[in-house]
Formats: structure tokens, sequence, C-alpha cells
């Protein structure tokens, strides 16, 4: 019996040793290296944003979106040539495929995912693609509640994760039309417009059938099939209640013939003049909202160890050389993107990379701040390296198709006759002369070279847009 | 009817005579082909060929324009690619354009069927080569497909020029004024024979 209880009382002495061990074995295990020296690394990318909004660019005090001026006046370093040529992708489609997924699991990094934060795409849209760094319960953005879930989730996700670095990207849809903010009322939209103006909208809006030419603009403010339906020569030619329909209905913003009718209209100047302050009313609102985030909400810990880096996705056209919106496009106003990075104590006076960059280079550049490799003191060193001098572009449509090169040469095609468009940028940053037929050289080089870097890039995503050709494309 | 079969004749004929005539004057910058001499086509060139660079020359006769490019692509499996991608980009001009960013709606574009492209094979040297045919607009750019869109019936093919690292791209028109669906077939007709015979060996 004695022996009985002897026995047990050992087992059980061994069973809490082993126990014991086991959790001091867990609680002091080897971790990674450097773990805890590595930073959390916060992506803040904002769809349509124009550059122009940012006084940085515009080279002088403007007070548009004073926190984004506040951001960029004291980060660590500013892209001035930071370009995407896709203009329908995100800086989420480049680190997906770039960085390797286990990476973020080798280094310690815990992924909270890719938030669409924004509540003016009312198309549903959602990006389960993104997987690995895809949070399902925050990612739609199409109802006030999610965008409010969206803002509310992301300084409750960082504040909960510091026992180690974690890599977020939130993308913010704000600026894509419709610039009319339906949900918020205290969004100030019309915050620019004279009472006149506001009235001109409201019948505009009211009254489409009295302004048929006038669709794209009032597409662009308020994406309402009725302003479209509401032009005859749609609506003689199209028309099904169809989900399928309502977004194709959304290419009629891009439609050459009816933004040369709008061009054409009477009031064309004042239009324009209208959605400049629409556009601008709603991007100060987005600086009113996104104030706290660009300054880490003041958590001091999060500011300590956090790489905050602040971007947009792609260039916004508002008619220049004819154009609207974005994503057909290949000139530098639909590509140009403001960039900017903070590291940790950053206290202003940044440095200006001038290097010719694209997303590809953002992703590596990430990847090698996650590594350590680059860091605030070696960055500009370290950008070119990343990049070869090469931005492929691509419109949306596929109708178009070429690359910027080292600041030097924009070079692209048109499919349908094959013309060779080819700029030189440095004598011609206005891209307003042609030289492909006085440097034919130049073009081929160009051409070559795009036919190299095809490859590579016929495997991202195209989503709602052409997909690339070839059998070496997804 | 009548006058669409007389032109085809015609073409075959010329085409046919073409074979044993001597070579066009100028070099043509392909290794081992000329343009058909019988076709007598009226030649520009824009931009003349040098060893590892590229050519643009411009042909035309009444019936045809011809715009013959040259690449220099070094790497033979590259210009596949681009062989391959150029053919397929072409052929998604006449597809339906429905993405949020399209420049139309797709029920404003969608093809007729009498003016949907077609698709042919031809021989160029020793190898066979597809060729897409369909409509062009005044500015002779490929996607056309409502007949007051369309202003030339036109053919787009490429190829690979090994001995001269160059791919060869090569785009024909044939005027056709806002054509009635019947005139269709004609045109295609008259086209491919003349596709057909464009090139020919270098020597007879």
């Amino acid at each position: 019996m004695k022996r009985g209880i002897a026995i047990r009382v050992a087992a059980l002495l061994l069973v809490c040793v082993f126990s014991f061990g086991y959790v001091a074995w867990f609680l002091t295990r080897p971790k990674p290296a450097g773990v805890q020296d590595r930073p959390n690394i916060l992506v803040l990318s904002f769809c349509s944003f124009r550059i122009q909004m940012l006084s940085h660019y515009a080279g002088h005090d403007m007070g548009w979106v004073p926190a984004f001026d506040k951001f960029f006046a004291n980060s660590s370093y500013v892209f001035e040539n930071a370009f995407n040529g896709l203009e329908w992708e995100g800086v989420f489609s480049f680190t997906r495929p770039l960085i390797p997924h286990d990476l973020f699991t080798k280094l310690g990094y815990h992924l909270l995912g890719t938030v669409e934060a924004g509540h003016l795409l009312r198309i549903p849209y959602r990006q389960s693609r993104i997987d690995g760094y895809f949070d399902p319960d925050v990612n739609d953005n199409d109802f006030e509640k999610n965008h409010q879930a969206d803002t509310d989730y992301l300084p409750s996700a960082v504040s909960s994760q510091m026992a180690k670095p974690f890599f977020l990207i939130a993308h913010y849809k704000y600026l894509h039309y419709p610039l009319i903010d339906y949900f918020n009322a205290d969004s100030q939209w019309d915050y620019y417009l004279t009472p006149a103006e506001r009235r001109l909208i409201s019948e505009y809006l009211n009254h489409p059938e009295k302004y048929p030419e006038k669709m794209p603009l009032l597409m662009m403010l308020s994406d309402d099939p009725r302003v479209v339906l509401a032009n005859p020569e749609v609506k003689a030619r199209h028309w099904k209640d169809t989900p399928r329909s309502r977004i194709e209905l959304m290419g009629l913003l891009t439609n050459p013939h009816f933004l040369k009718e709008w061009k054409d209209s009477p009031g064309y100047k004042d239009d324009l003049a209208l959605l400049e302050k629409v556009y601008r009313g709603t991007a100060r609102y987005l600086d009113k909202v996104v104030a706290p985030e660009l300054n880490l909400w003041g958590n001091e810990n999060l500011r300590r160890n956090t790489v905050l880096i602040v971007m947009s996705d792609h260039g916004e056209m508002h008619m220049e050389r004819g154009h609207l919106t974005h994503g057909d496009s290949l000139y530098d106003e639909g590509l140009k993107v403001p960039v900017a990075i903070r590291f940790p104590g950053a206290s202003g006076s940044p440095v200006s990379i001038k290097d010719q960059v694209d997303f590809s280079t953002i992703a590596k550049m990430i990847e090698g701040i996650m590594k350590g490799e680059i860091t605030k003191d070696n960055l500009a060193s370290m950008i070119p390296k990343l990049s070869d001098g090469v931005v492929m572009a691509r419109d949306c449509q596929n109708d178009q198709r070429g690359l910027r090169y080292k600041n030097k040469w924009k070079y692209f095609v048109r499919i349908a006759d094959g013309q060779r468009f080819l700029y030189d940028l440095q004598k011609d940053p206005g891209e307003t002369v042609n030289v492909a037929d006085t440097h034919p050289d130049i073009a081929d080089k160009m051409e070559s070279l795009y036919w190299d870097h095809y490859p590579q890039f016929s495997r991202l995503d195209y989503y709602h847009c052409a997909p690339w050709n070839g059998a070496d494309a997804r | 009817m009548y006058r669409f079969n007389r032109m085809k004749e015609r073409i075959l004929l010329i085409a046919l005579l073409g074979a044993v005539l001597p070579a066009w004057g100028s070099q043509f910058p392909v290794a081992g082909l000329r343009l058909n001499p019988a076709f007598h086509l009226d030649v520009k060139e824009l931009q003349p060929a040098a060893p590892g660079q590229g050519f643009l020359l411009q042909a035309s006769n009444p019936e045809f324009e011809v715009v013959v490019k040259g690449v220099p692509i070094a790497n033979p499996k590259t210009a596949d690619q681009m062989a391959r991608v150029t053919l397929g980009n072409i052929k998604n001009l006449y597809n339906p354009h429905g993405n949020p960013y399209a420049g139309q709606i797709s029920s404003l574009i969608v093809c007729q069927k009498a003016f949907r492209p077609q698709s042919l094979h031809i021989r160029v040297g020793s190898s066979s080569r597809e060729v897409l045919t369909g409509g062009a607009n005044s500015r002779r750019l490929f996607g056309a497909c409502t007949p007051d869109q369309i202003a030339y019936w036109a053919g787009y093919f490429n190829f690979y020029d090994a001995a001269n690292s160059r791919n060869v791209d090569v785009r024909v028109y044939a005027k056709a004024q806002s054509p009635k669906p019947g005139d269709v077939k004609h045109l295609q007709k008259n086209l491919s024979a003349f596709l057909e015979h464009l090139m020919v060996d270098a020597k007879p």
C-alpha cells in the first residue's frame, strides 16, 4: 500500500518536473534572431490620391491636406519619382508575389491583414485574392458600418500586437469615384463650393436628363445609374439590370466619345472647377480621418518601433490630356504617385530619393526593412540596388503598353495600329514631343526591354482589367 | 460580286507572275524573302535597316497598303513570346471591353457577326503563320467592327527573322469604306489572296 503511494507520488513529481521544465523551455526558447529589434511595418495606401494635392510635390504650401503635408515634411525619405505603371494595382499586389509568405513567419512577423478602409466604392469589392495578408472580417468597404469597422480595427489591431512586430497594409478608397460622400454627414464634400455651385450640382444630379453631355462629370461625382441611363445614347443601346452590367457602365467614365461631348459642352471649365473642388473637399475629409493614423494614434510604443509608409496606388486624371480618372493613360499624370517613409525617430528634413522606383522596388524595400538590411541610415544608398530602372506600364484595357526608363525615356505602343510613342523625359518632362521617329534606335531598345520584362509582370493579377496575353501569362 | 471575283482572280494571276519576276530593286530587309514584285508595290523606307537595328517600311498599290516593322530581338524565346502576345493583344481589341475602367461599354462594341475578326494561316518562308483579319477604322486602328467604324479590311501577322535577329510585324490594309455585311466575304477573299502571296522567296 505504502509502496503504491510512493510510486504515485514519484510519478506525480516526475510529471510536475517535466511540466515545469517544458514551461521553462517554452518561455526561454530561442526566438528568431532579432525579432525584438524588427520594426512594425504599416503601409497606408490611398486610392486615387492626386500628387498635386501635396505641398511637398507642388513646391509650396497649399494647406489642402495638412496632416499629409505634415507627414511628408517630417518623414525620413520622400520619393520624388515613384510610379505605378499598372494603374489598377495597389502596392499589395506587388508585396504578395514578391515577398515570400513564409518569410514573415521566419522573421517573426505577425500578418495583420490588408485592410480596405474607405466607404465610397459602392461596387462590392472583395480582396479575397490577397491570400495570406487577408483578414476576411474587415475587407468590405461598401457600407458605412464596414468602413467604421475597418477604421476602428486599425488602432486596436496594431496596439494589441506588441509581443512581436506586425505587417499591415491599409488601403483607403475615399478618393476613388464617386466623390460625393453619401454616408458621412460630417464629410463636407461641398466645403469649397459656393452656394451657387451647390445649387448647380444639385440641379445636375436631380435632372441628369437635361444634361446628358455632363455624364462623365456626374459619374465622377455620383455613381447613380440614373445619371448614366439619363443619357439617351446609353439608354437606347444598353441596360441590363445586373451587377455585371452596372460594372460595365463604369467604363463610360473613360470613353473618349463621351469625354469629348463633355469637353465641348457649355460650362465645361466651370464643371472642371466643380470637380476639383469636390475632390479637394473629399481629400480634406480624408485628411481629417487619417490624421490619427499618420500620427500612429499618439501611441509612443508604436512610434518607437514602427516604420510608416504613406503612398498612393496610382495617379488620377482630371482631364489632363483629355483623360478622366485612372487606368487608361500611360502619361506621367496617370502613373506618378506620392510616397514617403518615416522611420522611428525621424524629426523632419526628409531626404529626397530621386531614383525612379516602382511598386516592385517598394516591395523589395519593405522586405529589406523586415530583414534588417535596410535601415533609416542606408535606405538612400540601397534603393538603386533594388531597381533596374524599368517601370513597366500597361493600361487597363490593354490598348497601350510600354515602360518608363530611368527617368530618361517614356516609351509606349498603341496596340491598335502599332504606333510608337517615345518621350525624352529630361528634355521634355511634359511628354509633349513624340521622338520615336527621330530616335528609332532608342525606341527599339525600349521595345526589347519591354519584352525582357514581360514574363515577370504578366504574372500579376489583372483583376477586372483585360487579361495579359501569351502562354507565359497567368 | 462580279467585281470582287475578278479582283481575286487578278490578284492570284499577278501573284503567280510575281514569283518568277526579278526581285524588287531595293533589298527587302528580311532574310530569304522579298515583297512580291507582281503587286507593284511602291515602297518607302521610313527607317532603313542596319545590322542589329530595326526597320520600318511602307508599301502600297492602288488597292492595298502594307506596313512592315522589324524590331531587333536577340533571344528567339523572347521573340516568340512577343509574337504570340502581340497577336493576342490585337485579337483582344475586338473583344467586349467590360471592366470598370474600360473605354466603352460592352454592348456598344460587341462586333456584329459579319464583322467579327477571322483567322487564317499563310506560309511565310518555310513556316506557317497565323493571320488575323478584321476591320480597321479611318486612322488604321484595328478593332473596328461596325460598318460606320470600318474604313479598311485589314490583316496582321508576325514572324521571327532569325538570321537578322528581328521580329517582323506586318499590317495590311485594304480599302473598305463602311462595308455592308454581304461585302465582308469578298473583302476577306481578296485580302487573303493578297496576304498569301505577299511575301515570296528572295530567289525566284
